[in-house]
């Protein structure tokens, strides 16, 4: 069944590539082929519209801004289109191939005008793309921050169907997947971790950013590598044209940006960097044991391209950010991120464009007790070094195929633990894990008529462990118990352990009802070898990464979707209606009381069972106008069945939530003052209750039924937050621009509770921890709940010249 | 610790934290079988306390079991069975445990016999008691903290074991009181600083005792849902491993104790 599915996609590619190759030979074709960049800062724009509206034939910009139509002989008059954008047509006559850059300046708004631009606004509905979110950066700089830190992440939560795994967390759970099932990477590099300050705020500077895409299903076969999810994060390439800075100053952190051109047009760097600044107060105090604290993160984005001619465009870009946390000089606690990438888009002719990617990626963190007798330095980290080739040709107006390669070599260091002097503690180390992650793709988007588009390709992924290592057999190769090994394998250096692989099909079709509906369906298959060992809800830094092995089997993933979408008012209004069933097999959970951290035998803490999710996502969202924002609702069940956990019964993860509605509304005003707000509401978290309690030496512990896992809700989450932006009213006749921004979370002080434990509360006051400072008149046992936010103001100016 | 830093976060970043006490409906399931017994290398009498559990909401925190009958025997054959005495406890009147021997538990309650076992292991001396004053910080009280040292009761396995500390006599009891370690992180011998301060003149004893790893485990298990947060930070919330039997709580356990005292001096 599974081969057959393959071989029709196979025929498929090979009767399109013959197909075109007849076409080309009786019907003279040329190309126009170039690239949309920003009038302004010559930034190249993504997913710009190009149109011819006479033959509706047409195209979109790639992520690099570059695009190609190839046309029968004629004068035609091209449209290029884009959100926020004035609109160009250009008429050229198509005898010869050319080239044609184009550059867009940006819409002015103006006061008493909508502006009402038709062209192609329609994408949502033409394209083939489905379950895919593209964030607006500038909606969420305007959204109301926390504590004025804004998180593009905090805005991604936002979209229906993905979810935080709890307030104060950046995971981003996708359509029923974990955290660690969704791809976060920034110009291509894996980020393993996007929290800073245990996931308070992303690793994302919004100043950095460009753009921001998400898949939630129907993911292109380039796309690899993680079961629900791809989180495809582009930074700013730098302006072309002029120098320009911009920055803010906020309550607990400040920003800087700066970008300039290298060689005017040519070539251009960014540099973006941002510190908070906490412990900076903590350092006036007199008190030497606060003052000698450290608490703070920082990062740094750097990008550099040059255009080294029509053909050829290298740009260089890095992350680097790291959070510290050092106690009196005694704990200290060290995470952080750091990638790298060089590509080089080339062009072999105006219709094969090739993006060549070098990317490495690094996680790691330190934990270290300085002095004593038990001072140690434990130290951690995953390292992603990998190159990759993405082809795409634009065969016709009517296929555009995209095929590629890519290796990944992964090298895991999950503990080394060395004393200091002095320290009795010993060495610790589990030994590094080293894995190579091949993949080979193709794809075709092929337009077969009006009213059927259709994109299919297929992607082969295969992973390979090898050594050096040491392999151990168990007695029950499926119940795996440390006491039971029965023999080891020394795997020598560079010896393949275990081979692991396989097909990911993947195939979308939208079928055009109208001029303003469509239907679109996808299904698509997704591998995923590499895996975070987290036994708690909320990720954290020292979550340890494994990879797939001889025990540990890749995860699978089988996602079908169906979506109806509809806009009205000239495009104003964007409707869908979208449904999915996810099918998730050797989903990895963890035996009770699973050391996850130490552990040199992983495979003995880990069971593996299968998933499911199915919902309806509903979007309403408006994009242009004064009043801009969206309403989301999705309604989703997810399940997970795991022999060895809940009597092998299913049972809901903690962030399966039933209902979850956003609203997210900005308006302006005038040029000078815009208003946001955004609504959240949420089912609240599945978790266990006890079913009794008990006493045990003298304590009171709550008894959960073992049998009941996560089988009841957390108290609904609501909440609503408010900011305003007032621009400076200087800033009309000056060339540099102020604004401050004023943000109220959690507006209506709605007691969301964080965490509910349940323990003795003294006297009725659940703040009191110490029994011997107080009387103790009644001591009862109960369910306290911990509330983070009640309500947070927060200011923020932000400057741009 | 984790939760720690994250409020101390918040802390910092000018966030009021609250707690409050929640009123919820909670299910209740039958009463289960609880178990506390514990046989040590000192002179008896040993103690099996038995109880169930309780309504979540009832003031009530636990339901003494007073009709049990109740067996300890070892492996050479000698068997005793326990007198009732009051608030669910069983006491032994001649038994003396003995390092190397193997305990066996059986209550026999409601129609069923639950059975357990645990083999008395050796602990080893304690080499160091002594204390050191440490400035306050964020994370700690000042004062004088007290440091365990000690060599490996067997250097060629994981040794387990438990702390008790007193002080004049009373036993810290808290939700952070229960200390259990083993040695594998360390090379021969071990150094362990207690979580909290004394004063000068503090008179405070500490017993070790040696733990077999069922019962490491079950403390563990103890601990971790003692501290628990619900789930976020920690894991989802599961009672500890009984060593009796899937349907009971708690545990039996034999051990060797040693003990120090040490009157806190700057």
């Amino acid at each position: 069944m599974k081969s057959k599915k393959t071989a029709i996609i196979l025929i498929l590619i090979v009767h399109l590539f013959s197909g075109s190759a007849v076409a080309l030979q009786t019907d003279e074709k040329f190309t126009i082929s170039g690239y949309v960049r920003d009038a302004e800062s010559g930034e190249s724009l993504i997913g710009v519209s190009v149109f011819d509206p006479v033959q509706s034939k047409g195209t979109v910009t790639n992520i690099y801004g570059f695009y190609s139509l190839s046309l029968s002989s004629a004068e035609y008059t091209i449209r290029f289109s884009f959100i926020g954008y004035k609109s160009q047509n250009v008429t050229i006559l198509l005898n010869r191939n050319q080239t044609l850059d184009i550059e867009l300046s940006t819409e002015v708004l103006q006061m008493d005008e909508l502006v009402v631009s038709a062209d192609k606004m329609d994408k949502n509905v033409t394209e083939v793309r489905m379950s895919t979110e593209k964030l607006n950066i500038q909606q969420v700089i305007n959204m109301p921050a926390l504590m004025g830190e804004v998180d593009v992440i905090r805005g991604v939560q936002l979209l229906p169907g993905i979810q935080s795994a709890g307030e104060g967390t950046t995971g981003v759970l996708v359509r029923g997947g974990s955290a660690d099932q969704t791809l976060i990477q920034i110009d291509e590099a894996t980020v393993f971790n996007p929290s800073h300050f245990m996931g308070f705020f992303s690793v994302f500077n919004p100043d950095a950013i460009k753009d921001l895409e998400i898949y939630k299903g129907g993911i292109p076969s380039k796309y690899g590598g993680r079961l629900s999810s791809i989180m495809d994060v582009r930074m700013k390439e730098g302006n072309k044209k002029k120098f320009g800075a911009s920055g803010g100053i906020g309550l607990i952190s400040s920003r800087l940006t700066v970008e300039a051109p290298i060689i005017k047009n040519k070539s251009s760097f960014i540099v973006s960097a941002r510190r908070t600044y906490a412990d900076l107060f903590a350092k006036l105090s007199p008190d030497t044991t606060i003052n000698k604290n450290k608490l703070f993160f920082y990062d740094v984005n750097v990008k550099a391209n040059y255009e080294i001619n029509d053909r050829n465009n290298l740009f260089v870009s890095g992350y680097f950010g790291r959070d510290v946390f050092d106690f009196d000089d005694e704990f200290r606690l060290e995470w952080g991120n750091k990638t790298g990438t060089v590509r080089w888009n080339h062009l072999f002719s105006n219709r094969l464009f090739l993006n060549t990617t070098l990317l490495h990626s690094k996680f790691d963190y330190l934990i270290g007790i300085d002095s004593g007798a038990e001072s140690f330095k434990w130290t951690s980290g995953l390292e992603e070094t990998s190159g990759k080739l993405d082809f795409t040709f634009f065969a016709n107006p009517n296929n555009q195929i995209d095929f590629g390669y890519s290796a990944s070599y992964h090298k895991f260091t999950p503990a080394v633990i060395s004393p200091s002097e002095g320290s009795l503690i010993g060495n610790y180390r589990i030994d590094d894990l080293f894995a190579i992650e091949h993949a080979l793709y193709v794809g075709n988007e092929h337009k077969i008529s009006d009213k059927w588009l259709v994109a299919y390709g297929v992607r082969y992924s295969l992973f390979q462990n090898f050594g050096p290592a040491d392999i151990y057999t168990y007695q029950n190769g499926n119940d795996r118990v440390l006491s039971e090994i029965t023999d080891t394998t020394r795997y020598s250096k560079r010896e393949v352990i275990k081979t692991q692989g396989g097909i990911e099909p993947r195939v979308s079709a939208r079928y055009q009802l109208n001029n303003t509906s469509s239907l679109k369906v996808s299904y698509n298959r997704t591998r995923q070898y590499l895996q975070l060992a987290s036994n708690s809800s909320a990720g954290l830094p020292i979550d340890r990464w494994v990879p797939s092995d001889a025990y540990i089997k890749p995860q699978i993933g089988d996602q079908v979707a169906l979506g109806y979408f509809k806009n009205w008012s000239d495009n104003k209004f964007e409707t869908s209606i979208e449904g999915y069933y996810k099918n998730m097999k050797n989903q990895i959970d963890f035996k009770d009381g699973a050391d996850l951290l130490f552990s040199k035998n992983i495979e003995t803490e880990i069971l593996s069972g299968k998933a499911w999710s199915y919902g309806i996502e509903l979007l309403l969202k408006r994009n242009i106008g004064r009043t801009t924002g969206w309403i989301g609702y999705s309604i989703s069940k997810t399940r997970r069945q795991v022999p060895g956990i809940n009597g092998g019964r299913a049972y809901s993860p903690r962030y399966d939530r039933t209902h979850d509605i956003s609203l997210v509304v900005s308006h302006e005003l005038n040029e000078l003052i815009t208003f946001s707000g955004n609504w959240i509401f949420a089912t609240g978290s599945a978790v266990s209750r006890p079913k009794g309690k008990y006493e045990f030496e003298g304590q009171s512990v709550a008894y959960y039924d073992a049998l009941d896992r996560n089988g009841y809700r957390m108290p609904n989450y609501h909440r609503m937050d408010l900011s305003v932006t007032i621009q400076s009213k200087k800033n009309m006749n000056r060339r540099c621009k102020s604004s401050w921004n004023i943000s109220i979370y959690n507006v209506y002080m709605k007691k969301n509770p964080w965490s509910i434990e349940y323990r003795d509360v003294i006297n009725g006051d659940p703040n009191i921890d110490d029994t011997n400072k107080v009387v103790v008149q009644s001591r009862e046992f109960k369910p306290v709940s911990t509330i983070l936010f009640k309500l947070v103001p927060s200011i923020t100016y932000n400057f741009k010249f | 610790m984790m939760k720690k830093i994250i409020l101390f976060l918040g802390i910092a970043c000018g966030l009021v934290s609250c707690l409050e006490v929640l009123e919820l409906n909670h299910d209740n399931s039958d009463p289960v079988l609880v178990v506390e017994g514990l046989i040590t290398d000192k002179p008896g009498p040993y103690t099996v306390r038995l109880s169930t559990t309780v309504s979540f909401n009832l003031s009530q925190r636990s339901n003494p079991v007073e009709d049990a009958i109740v067996t300890i025997s070892d492996d050479l054959g000698n068997q005793e069975i326990l007198n009732y005495v009051e608030n669910g406890r069983y006491e032994t009147t001649s038994m003396q445990g003995m390092i190397g021997r193997t305990y066996y538990l059986d209550v026999a309650y409601g129609g069923v016999n639950y059975k357990s076992q645990s083999t008395l292991l050796p602990v080893s001396a304690i080499d160091t008691l002594y204390s050191t004053f440490e400035k306050a910080t964020r994370f700690i009280e000042g004062g004088y903290y007290l440091s365990i040292g000690a060599k490996s009761a067997n250097p060629n396995l994981v040794n387990y074991f438990r702390w008790k500390v007193y002080e004049a006599d009373s036993l810290y009891n808290g939700v952070n009181d229960i200390m259990v370690a083993r040695d594998d992180y360390f090379e021969g011998e071990f150094v362990f600083q207690f979580g909290y301060p004394f004063e000068i003149g503090d008179t405070v004893k500490v017993e070790m005792y040696s733990l077999n790893k069922d019962a490491y485990d079950y403390y563990q298990g103890f601990v971790t849902i003692l501290q628990s947060d619900g789930g976020l930070f920690s894991p989802p919330p599961v009672n500890a491993p009984s060593n009796i039997s899937e349907r009971v709580l708690g545990i039996f356990q034999a051990c060797s104790v040693v003990s120090e005292e040490v009157i806190i001096a700057k």
